[in-house]
């Protein structure tokens, strides 16, 4: 394999690579656009940091190549796999705390349930009773 | 046009300064056929980007809760970061790459920032 066959099939790889990031980039947007509610809208949000956001990255790191930019590239893809569920779920937490009114074809609210009767969450299907963190440690 | 300025900018900058973040490409990785392929992937990437931030933009002025617009605002965090990545392959420069770490960790600290808002005003 010479220079230039080595060079296309790298080219190759950074155009599929940043193809399937644009793409979930371009869902992502869509779905924040065109989905019912803000919970709904979450899903889209996530999309486009996880897959979108990494297939780009993954992109620059194979296009430029140094060390540099692949430990740079590997470092904000872990941040940001670690980052982005976290900022999620506190968002809809605390919508939901903030009584965030649901789509209307939505199925159910369990968390607003249990809130209501804590005796529905104080077992689960092993039968053991749940115990605060304080009373484990 | 966008290498057009990049070269223009990048030639009037000190030679110490920038010159360093440049990368250095032999004479065949720069005339195989598959370079023209992804600069304009990247071109098309820049206008993909472009959509994005109306839809993004859109959703953000429009709302209709507060919590849409957390969402938006984020989600236009990590849109500039895919700018970045785009603008760092087609400049073949360095100095847009340290943006994408620190924008991803900006947009992480006003999701919480934000999160933290809702949650105390208690009512969307």
């Amino acid at each position: 394999m010479d220079a230039a066959t080595a060079q296309i099939l790298v080219d190759l790889a950074v155009a599929v690579m940043l193809l399937v990031g644009l793409f979930f980039m371009l869902v992502g947007a869509i779905g924040l656009h065109r989905l019912p509610d803000a919970y709904n809208r979450l899903h889209g949000a996530s999309i486009c940091v996880t897959l979108g956001l990494t297939g780009m990255l993954i992109a620059a790191a194979e296009e430029l190549g140094s060390w540099a930019v692949v430990s740079k590239a590997l470092m904000t893809i872990v941040f940001t796999f670690v980052a982005t569920p976290i900022g999620s779920h506190l968002l809809a937490k605390a919508a939901h705390h903030g009584r965030l009114i649901q789509w209307d074809q939505t199925l159910g609210d369990e968390l607003a349930e249990d809130k209501a009767d804590p005796a529905r969450s104080s077992t689960d299907e092993t039968g053991l009773e749940p115990r605060r963190i304080s009373e484990v440690a | 046009m966008i290498h057009a300025i990049a070269s223009a900018l990048l030639a009037a900058t000190p030679a110490g300064e920038i010159g360093d973040e440049r990368v250095a490409k032999t004479a065949v990785e720069t005339e195989v056929w598959s370079r023209h392929l992804v600069l304009g992937v990247v071109d098309l990437g820049i206008f993909v980007l472009g959509v994005a931030f109306v839809l993004c933009l859109w959703r953000l002025v429009k709302g209709p809760t507060l919590a849409d617009r957390g969402i938006a605002s984020d989600l236009l965090a990590m849109q500039v970061v895919g700018l970045a990545i785009l603008l760092t392959i087609r400049l073949e420069t360095l100095v847009y790459f340290d943006t994408v770490l620190i924008v991803a960790i900006l947009g992480f600290a006003s999701t919480t920032a934000f999160a933290q808002y809702i949650g105390r005003r208690r009512a969307v």
